[in-house]
């Protein structure tokens, strides 16, 4: 198991009810800690829709992660 | 250099940054805040960003035009909290030698900040509503369909 602090971002924030948390997980992905979290949550966003980063640094879906970690989750991005 | 900002956009001050006598063109994108999406009547809406990444992904974005294309100088600035329709929400600008390397280099930096820099427009409506809103929701990519409706 390791703890790692995660962020979330627009409708993500808003279905969660928190912007940032600290969890204890046995993922190996990140993709696999979106799907845990995602029934907890109440995220409606498929998960090919989701972008990763790990210590501010955008990451693959399959990227694994280590104790510590800031991890972000985050929807399509709609600037401009 | 890309920049957020919590206060209006000073885009005088980022075209003069860009002033140079060997330039023959400058090309500038000003985003605005509309009053309407989709049918709906827009009140004001709220940009949230994740800060450190997008200014680090806003600077790779602006990096890669000046590989792609032949200028002399660019800038991008993004806004960021509460804003109202009027308000402006992102500059970009460029200076080149000639004007057709501005005109593609402004199209592809406002084209790739809007996909890939990690900004979301959250927007409040006349009817008391509000939606964080999802370019991907129609299924259509705006970097290469442009015109038809946009987000």
């Amino acid at each position: 198991m390791k703890t790692v602090t995660l962020m979330y971002f627009a409708q993500l924030g808003a279905q969660a009810g928190c912007s940032e948390e600290q969890v204890e997980t046995g993922a190996n992905t990140v993709a696999e800690l979106f799907l845990e979290l995602k029934g907890i949550h109440g995220w409606t966003l498929p998960a090919d829709k989701v972008r990763f980063a790990r210590n501010d640094a955008f990451c693959p879906a399959e990227a694994g992660f280590s104790e510590g970690d800031a991890l972000a989750i985050m929807p399509p991005m709609s600037g401009g | 250099m890309f920049t957020l900002s919590d206060k209006a956009i000073d885009h005088a001050n980022l075209r003069q940054s860009l002033e140079r006598i060997d330039a023959g063109g400058f090309c500038n994108f000003e985003g605005w805040v509309r009053n309407h999406h989709l049918g709906r009547g827009v009140e004001r809406l709220e940009y949230q960003a994740y800060v450190r990444l997008a200014v680090k992904q806003g600077q790779a974005v602006l990096d890669d035009a000046m590989q792609r294309y032949d200028l002399l100088g660019l800038r991008a600035e993004h806004r960021i909290g509460a804003l109202i329709p009027g308000d402006m929400a992102v500059w970009v600008g460029v200076c080149s030698v000639h004007r057709d390397q501005a005109f593609e280099a402004c199209r592809f930096i406002i084209d790739e900040i809007k996909a890939t820099v990690p900004i979301w427009k959250h927007e409040f409506y006349l009817d008391g509503s509000d939606e964080w809103v999802d370019p991907t929701a129609c299924n259509c990519d705006h970097r290469l369909k442009s015109g038809a409706h946009s987000h």
